[in-house]
């Protein structure tokens, strides 16, 4: 079933109202954008941002000193239309999300999300995360293809092996790759 | 000189080899990093003479691992930059003070020369150590054999290092100094972080009943840590009249407790290598899975009490099959406590007649160390002086095989056989008469070893096998079965040298493997050791007579 997407008017700006949903308060948007950004445990300093919503917690985001860059992801193609209005580049496509990743962050990176978005499409967004994440099995040999390790595809891989030690065991590699010898020692450390 | 020490294991082992450490910097006046588990920076303030520290957060890694709003390779990625750090900072040296898998990787994913790097890793397609002996703790390992060694003196041996240097001066803090009681005390480690390494409550307080019946001056401080101190002082309620005091500490205020101690009275804990570099005495219990020959006490004059079980030391991993630990029933609480005295009072005729009274029962090894810096554990008690010989020789036999000298050249061994004669006479205290049939008997079985294993050898070498038939194979089967019945006990190594052989009969040995593969050197090693045991034994025969 098609979203049902109108705005309404605040103070702030227009904020979206999806499925009958506002996706941010219209009193205090940018008080509620910046506890968001405070609630946020980040581990990296690249960030994909999980839906647009209203777009007053990315404009918050930005303005953190530790967020060095980082890309946004939402699935609605009109938010994201809204998004290209307050001046973001929106990507609504997981593989074309995933190319830019591996080209412009050369680290890693941590998924942040905008709950009011995912709330309205909690499927479509999970299986973006896991392939993103390469927390499934396309995912993950995506991850690993990244490192030059390519998967043997007889084994029967499940979304736990990403808890499991022998990662490492479902890649075929030299012993010699230096990747390989990598991926050891982080399966010794998680042991 | 840059060097980087890699110790990635559990805090005992790390502890372990802190004077090395020191040694190594004070003999190359070296810049020393050391790389470690974020979790074990605590202990930095026992390594003040580290110049750096790097580490690995490895729960943070962990943590990682499980969320899944982390891109699966996260934590990869932070292990590669730190890869990237460690070459870019051109170390002259880098060494690694543990050997397990996760070293082994490590090192291998390390861009370095193979000259730089000490420890087992994979080097352009085949397996380098940096030092034969860290290729002897790893044939060791692998062939399940006994170390003829202590691990301080494998690392010392692979870094050139001499000696360990004795601490004199701990240069305290004034807080640290005010804890060190003013009155002669001893300490006790009771807790372990592993059941069936350490006695129960019930028994530590029967061990300082016992103690008490023969020492009522002497401060007993038991030893914990801050978290431990509740449990210790309610366990400990009832005889706190017996001149007791729970002391709770860091690990810096507990090395200045021992340091300044009598005695200090230990299971196998990282505790007791806080005494290593200081004149303290450990009376260490190696109970359960504790090695005592590789990881035991490394100090002058320390004594450890093993039960003389067959299933002594167990694996690490293995639960203990039996109702109750059989290691620690075996050593009493009187015995112990009773000991600990003695030894305090250094009165080693006293505990050469309690470990002669035990002697079925429970093994006393006297820690030393030998004219050329070799930590030995002789056992103690009548009837010990034979397996000390063979553990002596089998030790001076390694040596020589590990300092990579002429085999074959018998006059280089002088030094060797020194050592072992100054041992029987200002330890052992053995007569000529004494001496001579154990060493007359310990050739005579050498000798025969040497000529079976060398015909062994050649039939199961790898181009021998090939031409061999079933019914061949069969009666060189039964030919080893017939040779290790006679000889396994003889040899520490023996059982792993027993296994080598039986799978290269079953064919289990890869026929196109060259003559250099690691079962093959394993081979050839003991076939020296056996060359050189016999060598020294009449060496020592022969001259013995002459210098007494």
């Amino acid at each position: 079933m098609a979203d049902a997407l109108e705005f309404v008017e605040s103070e702030f700006g227009p904020i979206p109202v999806l499925n009958g949903r506002r996706l941010a308060s219209k009193r205090k948007p940018l008080a509620e954008a910046r506890s968001w950004v405070e609630r946020q445990d980040r581990k990296c300093d690249e960030f994909i941002v999980f839906g647009f919503g209203a777009g007053f917690h990315i404009d918050e985001l930005k303005k953190t000193k530790d967020a060095k860059s980082f890309l946004i992801f939402e699935i609605n193609l009109e938010i994201a239309e809204f998004a290209k209005t307050k001046g973001y580049e929106v990507i609504t496509n997981k593989e074309e999300l995933l190319n830019i990743v591996e080209q412009s962050f050369k680290g890693g990176f941590q998924v942040l999300f905008h709950q009011a978005s995912i709330q309205q499409h909690t499927e479509e967004y999970e299986e973006a995360l896991f392939y993103l994440s390469g927390r499934n099995k396309e995912g993950l040999e995506r991850a690993l293809n990244r490192i030059s390790l390519s998967l043997d595809s007889k084994r029967e891989m499940e979304n736990k092996i990403f808890l499991d030690r022998e990662l490492v065991n479902y890649s075929k590699a030299l012993p010699m790759d230096r990747n390989y010898n990598l991926l050891n020692v982080l399966a010794e450390i998680l042991k | 000189m840059k060097t980087l020490f890699i110790s990635l294991m559990r805090l005992g082992d790390f502890l372990m080899m802190r004077e090395l450490i020191r040694s190594y910097k004070q003999k190359n006046g070296a810049e020393v990093q050391v790389l470690i588990y974020k979790e074990f920076e605590f202990a930095k303030s026992l390594f003040p003479f580290v110049d750096h520290w790097i580490s690995i957060d490895r729960k943070e890694m962990q943590q990682v691992a499980v969320r899944k709003d982390q891109y699966i390779l996260n934590n990869f990625f932070e292990l590669e930059q730190l890869v990237q750090k460690i070459e870019s900072e051109n170390f002259d040296k880098v060494i690694s003070l543990t050997h397990n898998h996760l070293s082994h990787y490590f090192l291998s994913a390390l861009d370095m020369e193979p000259n730089r790097v000490i420890g087992s890793r994979v080097f352009d397609s085949a397996i380098d150590y940096g030092s034969p002996w860290i290729q002897y703790l790893n044939d060791i390992g692998s062939f399940e054999g006994v170390s003829a060694f202590h691990l301080i003196d494998i690392y010392r041996s692979a870094l050139g290092l001499n000696s360990i240097e004795t601490v004199e001066d701990l240069n305290l803090e004034e807080s640290t100094k005010a804890s060190i009681p003013q009155e002669e005390y001893i300490c006790i480690q009771m807790t372990s972080n592993e059941e069936k390494k350490t006695f129960s409550f019930g028994k530590w307080k029967e061990v300082i009943r016992y103690y008490r019946q023969l020492d009522s001056k002497r401060k007993i401080l038991c030893l914990c840590a801050p978290d431990e101190e509740a449990n210790l002082l309610s366990e400990l309620s009832d005889i706190s009249n017996l001149k007791l005091e729970v002391k709770a500490c860091d690990l810096v205020t507990a090395q200045a407790l021992i340091h300044n101690s009598r005695l200090l009275v230990t299971p196998d804990t990282a505790i007791k290598y806080l005494a290593i570099g200081s004149r303290t005495p450990v009376l260490e219990l190696s109970l359960g899975s504790s090695q005592y020959n590789q990881t035991g006490s490394y100090t002058e004059d320390s004594l450890v009490l093993q039960a003389n079980l067959k299933c002594s030391p167990c694996s690490h991993r293995l639960k203990c099959p039996n109702a109750s630990f059989i290691c620690q029933d075996m050593i009493g609480a009187d015995l112990v406590g009773y000991t600990m005295f003695h030894h305090m009072e250094k009165n080693w005729m006293a505990i050469d007649i309690l470990a002669s009274e035990f002697f079925e029962d429970v093994n006393f090894y006297r820690t030393e160390f030998l004219q050329n810096n070799f930590w030995f554990a002789s056992r103690l008690g009548e009837g010990a002086l034979a397996e000390n010989l063979k553990s002596m020789f089998h030790q001076a036999s390694w040596q020589v095989v590990l300092q990579e000298r002429n085999v074959e050249d018998w006059q280089r061994f002088d030094l060797e056989a020194q050592v072992i004669r100054r041992y029987l006479i200002e330890k052992a205290y053995t007569s000529p008469e004494n001496l001579r049939p154990v060493l007359e008997k310990f050739e005579a079985i050498l000798l025969g070893m040497e000529l079976e294993s060398e015909e062994l050898i050649r039939s199961l070498s790898p181009s021998a096998k090939t031409r061999k038939s079933i019914g061949d194979r069969e009666k060189i089967f039964q030919a080893v079965n017939m040779w290790f019945d006679r000889n396994r006990s003889l040899n520490q190594d023996l059982p792993a040298f027993e296994q080598l052989c039986i799978e290269a009969i079953q064919g289990e040995m890869d026929t196109g493997q060259h003559e250099d593969s690691a079962t093959c050197r394993v081979l050839d090693n003991m076939n020296h050791i056996i060359k050189i045991e016999r060598k020294l034994s009449e060496m020592i025969r022969i001259d013995y007579m002459e210098i007494l």
